[in-house]
């Protein structure tokens, strides 16, 4: 190894949990200090944006990417990381798939400023004051990023090398990547640096040969069996379709998996995927007992693209249909 | 289900349809198909994707 | 007038920028704190059921 690895981590809409995970790796922090320097990392030493424009190009080995792309600013630090990046990560559920953030794509943008900044209950503002773009203060222009119409995953605003899944990652497979970057025996672009199967390959609840659900149930409604498969007791989890590398990490502690690791290899659509999964465990003789089983689930697009609406292929359209519940 | 899922998504949901039929029921068949082309058609195309489309175009591929 | 930018601020969790102008003297003459984030957490745990929000708020922050 002729020089030390330069990494970079570059936050974006996020709420910081991915760079809580980079700390949680514990004392292999020292290793990854041995093996690289770190160049960029704002929310952990004292970086700014001029320190990251002053490095040549493609000279971070690898750029880790945490959060959703949600206004222009972030749009900037994308390119700007991709250009000073000989490898980019997608560091976590936001910028692999959108994300908790993406959740806002239900609405337009104008909808959650709206919500924000006029009707909150904890909102005094008779004025109707927004921030605004530019504002000419008497002491000189200040400026704000533009929210842009919808929060995008990182791969839709530029080329992404590896992806590092799960809200937050999970400490192994940080370790795994940076000892595969330590080792330069990198696995083909696009890799999704975790499991290969479901989470249900990894989870220890039983289950039965035949999954069979006649009512699906809200989880603080009934008395989970520790023992057994949660979708088989009508509680609803997105295990079948999310990919495994977690150790089953919510069921074992007694909730669904909301699939924050996202969709395994053979799986396109999250929701179309769940959707199918749903559908072949109700047992319904008639329409009308499909419909009032599957009734049951209120929010189905919202457990079915919990952490990724960006990369929903169905995308979500706007002006054609408002639905009562909002 | 679906139909709720097209409904969160901002989609009508009466551009999705389900119905049961025989292979010796051809005269339901056809009049099922034409009744809801003819609803789709009523419907149009999905109006959305043009603010996205331009954001994207513009804002997002450019580099 | 000169201004001072600090942009991001670092070593937080969140998105904030500092400008700071300085007068002829160079003495602070205004200092503008600005939170250039919106996410939109207010509008969208709305419709989601109310069993799911301790897995959707802690992404506020998670630090």
């Amino acid at each position: 190894m002729p020089d030390k690895f330069k990494f970079a981590f570059m936050p974006s809409a996020s709420c910081g949990g991915c760079e809580i995970a980079i700390v949680d790796i514990d004392e292999v922090i020292l290793k990854v200090a041995e093996l690289a320097d770190i160049v960029y990392w704002p929310t952990a030493l004292d970086f700014k944006d001029h320190h990251l424009e002053a490095l040549p190009d493609g000279s971070i080995t690898v750029g880790f990417f945490n959060g959703a792309v949600r206004n222009d600013h972030d749009v900037h630090h994308a390119k700007l990381l991709r250009q000073k990046s000989a490898f980019v990560v997608a560091f976590g559920a936001c910028a692999q798939m959108g994300g908790i953030p993406s959740l806002g794509n239900f609405w337009t943008t104008e909808e959650l400023a709206h919500r924000m900044y006029d009707t909150v209950p904890s909102v005094n503002n008779p004025e109707g004051t927004r921030p605004q773009l530019k504002y000419d203060a008497p002491e000189g222009e200040l400026t704000l990023p533009r929210a842009m119409d919808r929060a995008y995953a990182l791969d839709q605003v530029i080329d992404v090398d590896y992806y590092l899944p799960g809200c937050p990652p999970q400490v192994k497979w940080i370790v795994a990547a940076v000892e595969a970057v330590a080792s330069g025996e990198l696995p083909p672009k696009g890799t999704v640096i975790a499991g290969t199967k479901a989470v249900c390959d990894e989870c220890p609840r039983e289950r039965s040969e035949e999954k069979q659900v006649t009512e699906f149930k809200r989880i603080h409604l009934v008395e989970n069996d520790p023992e057994k498969c949660l979708l088989e007791q009508g509680i609803m989890c997105c295990g079948p379709a999310t990919r495994d590398g977690c150790e089953a990490a919510c069921v074992t502690a007694g909730q669904a998996c909301r699939g924050c690791f996202g969709p395994t290899d053979n799986v396109n659509d999250m929701g179309a995927k769940l959707a199918s999964a749903i559908a072949s465990i109700t047992v319904a003789d008639a329409q009308e007992e499909a419909d009032r089983i599957l009734g049951h689930l209120d929010d189905p697009a919202g457990y079915f693209y919990r952490f990724g609406l960006a990369k929903s292929m169905l995308g979500v359209q706007r002006g054609e249909f408002k639905p009562e519940a909002e | 289900m679906l139909k709720k899922i097209l409904g969160q998504m901002g989609l009508n949901p009466g551009r999705l349809r389900l119905e049961w039929l025989s292979a010796s029921e051809a005269q339901r068949y056809a009049a099922t198909v034409a009744e809801f082309t003819d609803e789709i058609r009523a419907l149009g195309p999905i109006p959305a994707g043009v603010e996205d489309a331009a954001v994207a175009k513009e804002e997002v591929h450019a580099g | 007038m000169q201004k001072i930018e600090i942009d991001p601020i670092s070593r937080l969790e969140g998105h904030g920028k500092i400008a700071i102008f300085l007068d002829d003297a160079g003495d602070v003459a205004e200092a503008y704190l600005q939170i250039p984030e919106l996410r939109g957490f207010e509008q969208f745990c709305v419709g989601r059921p109310v069993e799911e929000l301790p897995r959707i708020t802690p992404r506020i922050c998670g630090v």
